[in-house]
């Protein structure tokens, strides 16, 4: 049972990797504008079917592939694992982000305003790979004499939150679209461990045989949410769940966004999410470490009239010199903000669609473009460029095709599709399609769905 | 439409159907740990005046010290610690020879292992030696609590003078094999 849970988790932890970019400035639909307050939308209003309206799952890990570690081939399973060690780097990271919509709907205010507001539920984690300290573990010290470990490269981050929200998207003239969305966001979990710093470092001395030496150590951690009142960890899933909705720790942030027509077929399309903070007083637990220390050894006195406990002295002394201690003192995280953008270009047959005004809208039945998608992380951003095909297969059919360039792959494939069933829209993407066919030797596939109800 | 919702459907389908996880073994994902570490151990100095008794005006013979070794209060090093060895490096700038003996004991003084004793020639400044210790072999030494190490000045016809700057250098480090 334990290698079928495993087996079910890795496969999702190398090959899952949703792109909600997909939905970034395509068909209109209320997907978009979670993603672009500032989308043109041009329904009257939308209702998301709870729990479906928006789902999305964000899971990948980039230097290697489960193939690397899993290939049926006729080396132990601990060498191929050496050799995935030795491959990585410490910029390599595993990262997932899931998102499931509780509460979706929008309805227009009038001709150029529409308003929309709901409930979502976060899981986002990121956690680099800290390859010295892996190595450290796993081999040991003393193969690496005279090198410097760092603690730099632990680094990670996860949080686990409700987000309330209420955006406005209006049309400023007929070819700009501008739009904003504040967020209140409710901490459940909040776990990270940033800008570590400070090496260990066994090296040769002339005072003993080696010395071990901690320069510079300046490491913490901070929790939130995972202990209660009375410092007791919480084990019960139903308490993360509840204080995911306006629980203890609160906090805001802001989307904007935008839509610009330089022409009836050249678009562009930006957008700038979470920009905002979570301020964690309640519930918290850190973990701080702080100091220099050189160990020599035991320094033997041989005084008869002062006998000395040295191991006792050592530890006296690594004490007051590297300090830790736990706090409960509130801090402040700040959300990984993400910026989108695409330019888009429309050509061909053009079409018409009625509109919640009784007007018609010219839209041209294909496009290319590309897009950026960009999320700022700890280390460094994750970023990834995209080009895309898009086609109209009829007024209510449309399709999109990408290549997709980022951390996990130069050759990422992905589709999408976008119905309209009567007053039901779905949407659908599935990227990496190559990946798809082989998970083991791809680092990321990806899908994304929504259902919402739709009235012109 | 309905034809186009059918194959749409049936190409999404498709692709998770046909994900496969090509040969794939997951039937030897067991990983054992064996990291080796390596500690510095005792270390000391000592000159002239360390083995001569001014109010005597006589030459110390033996002299030892004690300290606590902690390294196997951890149940975790304990349970998987499968070897030690002790390396040793000794230069000796007396023009005498020394003898020393290191010994480790349990919590009630009981002794848990001695390491074969070292004789150090008078000029030797490259005495290195190590010793190796198998813990199935011999599990009382887990039971480790304190370590002596003892140095012997060797009688000599030539008695010591402390106004002549004599010193020998002793240098140790443990060196732990675990499997995880």
């Amino acid at each position: 049972m334990k290698k079928i849970v495993l087996l079910i988790f890795l496969i999702s932890a190398i090959s899952l990797k949703s792109q909600q970019k997909l939905a970034f400035s395509f068909a209109e639909s209320p997907q978009t504008l979670l993603l672009n307050p500032g989308a043109e939308t041009n329904f009257r209003s939308h209702y998301g079917i709870p729990m479906l309206s928006n789902f999305s799952f964000d899971l990948g890990i980039t230097g290697f592939t489960l193939n690397d570690l899993f290939s049926n081939d006729s080396r132990a399973f601990k060498t191929r694992f050496e050799a995935v060690l030795n491959k990585i780097n410490s910029t390599d990271y595993v990262s997932f982000n899931t998102q499931v919509e509780v509460l979706n709907v929008g309805f227009r205010l009038d001709k150029k305003t529409y308003l929309s507001f709901g409930f979502y539920e976060e899981l986002d984690f990121i956690s680099y790979m800290p390859k010295d300290f892996i190595e450290l573990f796993y081999y040991g010290n003393q193969p690496f004499l005279n090198r410097s470990f760092s603690l730099s490269q632990v680094s990670m981050k996860g949080d686990f939150l409700g987000v309330l929200h209420a955006g406005i998207s209006k049309k400023i003239n007929e070819k700009l679209n501008v739009g904003a969305r504040v967020k209140i966001y409710s901490s459940s979990i909040n776990i990270e461990s940033l800008n570590n710093s400070g090496t260990y470092t066994s090296s040769t001395s002339n005072e003993n045989i080696i010395r071990q030496s901690l320069n510079n150590l300046n490491g913490q951690i901070r929790t939130s949410g995972i202990v209660d009142s009375d410092d007791e960890f919480i084990d019960s899933p139903g308490e993360y769940f509840s204080k995911t909705f306006l629980g203890s720790n609160m906090g805001l942030g802001l989307d904007f966004g935008l839509t610009y027509h330089f022409t009836s077929q050249l678009e562009f399309t930006a957008s700038l999410l979470d920009i905002g903070f979570i301020r964690h007083s309640k519930n918290t637990k850190n973990f701080n470490i702080d100091g220099n220390y050189v160990l020599d050894g035991l320094n033997f006195e041989y005084d008869a009239s002062s006998l000395s406990n040295y191991w006792q002295q050592v530890e006296q002394d690594f004490r007051d010199k590297v300090i830790t201690e736990e706090t409960q003192e509130g801090y402040t995280s700040w959300r990984p903000m993400k910026i989108n953008a695409a330019l888009k270009y429309s050509f061909g047959e053009k079409r018409g669609k009625s509109c919640y005004s009784k007007t018609h809208k010219q839209y041209y039945y294909n496009a290319i473009g590309f897009q950026i998608h960009n999320i700022m992380r700890p280390i460094k951003p994750q970023f990834s460029f995209t080009s895309f095909y898009e086609a109209s297969l009829s007024k209510k059919i449309h399709t999109k095709f990408t290549h997709t360039i980022n951390d996990y792959s130069s050759i990422i494939f992905g589709a999408a599709t976008s119905l309209q069933l009567g007053k039901l829209s779905v949407f659908g993407g599935l990227d990496n399609l190559l990946g798809v066919a082989d998970v083991s030797s791809g680092n990321s596939v990806a899908f994304n769905f929504g259902f919402n109800i739709v009235i012109d | 439409m309905n034809i186009y919702i059918k194959n749409v459907v049936t190409v999404f389908s498709l692709c998770f159907l046909i994900s496969c996880t090509d040969n794939l073994n997951f039937d030897e994902i067991n990983l054992n740990v064996d990291p080796v570490i390596t500690a510095p151990l005792v270390y000391f100095e000592l000159d002239q005046n360390d083995f001569f008794d001014t109010a005597s005006a006589s030459e110390i013979p033996m002299i030892s010290d004690t300290s606590d070794f902690r390294v196997f209060k951890s149940s975790a090093i304990r349970n998987d610690l499968i070897k030690a060895v002790f390396d040793f490096e000794i230069e000796n700038r007396f023009d005498r020879s020394f003898e020393i003996n290191i010994v480790f004991y349990d919590g009630n003084d009981n002794i848990t292992r001695t390491i074969p004793s070292f004789n150090i020639a008078a000029q030797d400044l490259n005495y290195v030696v190590s010793d190796s210790i198998e813990i199935a072999a011999f599990p009382v030494f887990l039971t480790s609590r304190k370590v002596k190490v003892e140095v012997k000045l060797n009688s000599s016809s030539s008695q010591i003078d402390p106004n002549i700057y004599q010193i020998i250098k002793f240098k140790s480090t443990g060196t732990f094999y675990l499997s995880i």
